[in-house]
């Protein structure tokens, strides 16, 4: 068991996000900014400009011409494409090379994470109160308990092992057995100390209980992020300990109004997407 | 004719750039060092990697085809013992009619689409459709799987009903589950292994 003291003092010891980015989530969510407004920004952050072009010319969004500066970048991207990048390169920047406990490296948690973040802003599309510019940071960072909890497991090690022996036991099962809580209570604290946006913090916080969570408006985001998570893994886009071993609230794709041939549609028009997120991310420029 | 031969090949399958390029036997050109007259020192065993929605097919002896983690997606991994020549490939949804006439939809993607497409190039290739030996592994679930999630299993049924079609026999199978799963295949020998969480098995 972990106590509350420790995991405090491991969660302070996270690099902080990049301010850059808490500026441009915040410049997402107006519709009055400008393409000006955002390079502004995206210029005071000379590796976000570097990737930012690398993605703009990458085969997903590949124009008709090349682009080698910041602002045709950010027009060809969209507000919604810059921001992502941005997340997306600030959680790799705080990934360490393995991730322990989880059997799992950062090439494969961004992988998850995208695909989750991905999968996360298509479903807002058909979910009634979701913000399509905030269901992808949702996604991507739902396991950034992960990273505070893996420590600890790693060195419960052989208990973990053993519980999961236990075929009918989920992940989430034996963290609790384990260590008295799990990734999405300790994902809850990060997010609040990172000072994410709440949807961010609950969906790190509910993403496998969804209708545990307080109340509607909170069970939907944790609802999207629920079905995102348990395709992502069922599609095998990033390996972890447990592997499908995971608990899917069966009532929840229902209630969402999701049908069968609806996921695997959204599973189908998303590959490409994740795979050249992913691989952007993953081969970043300093 | 078999009707595989008339299969559209205009899809994303990029085996033949990929191929030639590695160096090793290209799908065009087969170039092994025995037929050169001296013999040449054995070269080493290289993998090229099938990834999600996409398929490979070569003749080098020395290849190794390799799919990961694949979760409710089918590793499908087909070999002819008569000439070496195999394919791979890494479905992901059981039918095209999922896609439609979408942008992001490609053969490769779908078994209905891609199992055809995977015997049309090895008999491109000089294999010949009652020779081939298929072996599957993948179509895993989730602990509650629901109607809606059942990838997996609908993945399965659709793999086996397209080589069904065919008349072309599944000789191994390691399907199901909440296994994530790696998928192996040795072109020299036609040896193909199945590994999960770190165990591997011969199938």
């Amino acid at each position: 068991m972990i106590s509350a003291k420790d995991l405090v003092s491991r969660i302070r010891t996270l690099p902080p996000l990049s301010g850059a980015v808490v500026r441009l989530l915040e410049m997402t969510k107006n519709e009055a900014t400008t393409t000006e407004q955002l390079e502004r920004v995206v210029n005071t952050d000379p590796s976000l400009t570097a990737n930012l072009l690398r993605v703009a010319n990458s085969a997903y969004y590949r124009g008709a011409y090349p682009v080698s500066a910041a602002r045709p970048a950010i027009v060809r991207l969209g507000t919604r494409g810059v921001y992502e990048i941005a997340v997306g390169l600030s959680l790799r920047n705080t990934l360490p090379p393995q991730i322990p406990g989880y059997a799992t490296d950062a090439a494969s948690f961004i992988r998850h994470g995208v695909a989750v973040g991905v999968l996360s802003a298509r479903l807002a599309r058909d979910v009634q109160g979701i913000d399509p510019d905030e269901a992808f940071t949702m996604g991507l960072l739902h396991d950034i308990g992960k990273l505070v909890v893996g420590t600890f497991l790693a060195t419960e090690a052989a208990r973990a092992g053993d519980c999961l022996l236990d075929q009918n036991l989920s992940f989430e099962d034996m963290e609790r057995e384990v260590l008295g809580t799990d990734h999405c209570e300790v994902g809850f604290e990060v997010a609040r100390q990172w000072h994410l946006p709440e949807a961010v913090a609950i969906a790190a916080r509910w993403h496998h209980t969804p209708t545990a969570a307080p109340d509607a408006a909170a069970q939907r985001i944790a609802s999207v992020v629920h079905v995102a998570d348990a395709l992502a893994h069922l599609l095998g886009h990033g390996e972890d300990a447990g592997e499908l071993r995971r608990r899917l609230d069966t009532t929840v794709p229902d209630q969402l109004g999701l049908r069968e041939e609806q996921l695997e549609s959204l599973a189908g028009s998303s590959l490409l997407a994740i795979q050249e997120l992913s691989d952007a991310l993953q081969t970043t420029v300093a | 004719m078999a009707p595989v031969l008339l299969m559209p090949l205009a899809t994303l399958c990029r085996d033949s750039k990929r191929l030639t390029a590695k160096g090793g036997g290209s799908v065009d050109t087969v170039t092994k060092p025995a037929e050169a007259g001296t013999p040449a020192a054995p070269r080493p065993e290289y993998s090229i990697t099938v990834s999600m929605a996409d398929l490979q097919v070569c003749n080098d002896d020395v290849a190794v085809l390799a799919a990961y983690a694949l979760g409710s997606c089918i590793g499908v991994a087909v070999w002819d013992p008569t000439n070496h020549v195999g394919g791979m490939m890494h479905v992901m949804l059981p039918s095209s009619q999922t896609g439609g006439s979408s942008g992001w939809a490609r053969p490769a993607m779908f078994a209905d689409t891609a199992v055809p497409l995977l015997v049309g190039r090895l008999v491109q290739l000089g294999c010949t459709p009652e020779n081939l030996v298929a072996k599957i592994a993948g179509g895993g679930q989730l602990l509650a799987e629901s109607k809606q999630l059942a990838i997996g299993s609908r993945n399965v049924t659709a793999v086996r009903a397209a080589f069904a079609t065919l008349q072309i026999a599944v000789s191994g199978e390691d399907v199901g589950g909440t296994k994530s799963r790696s998928l192996k295949m040795h072109l020299g020998t036609g040896r193909v292994v199945v590994s999960s969480a770190g165990e591997e098995t011969n199938l």
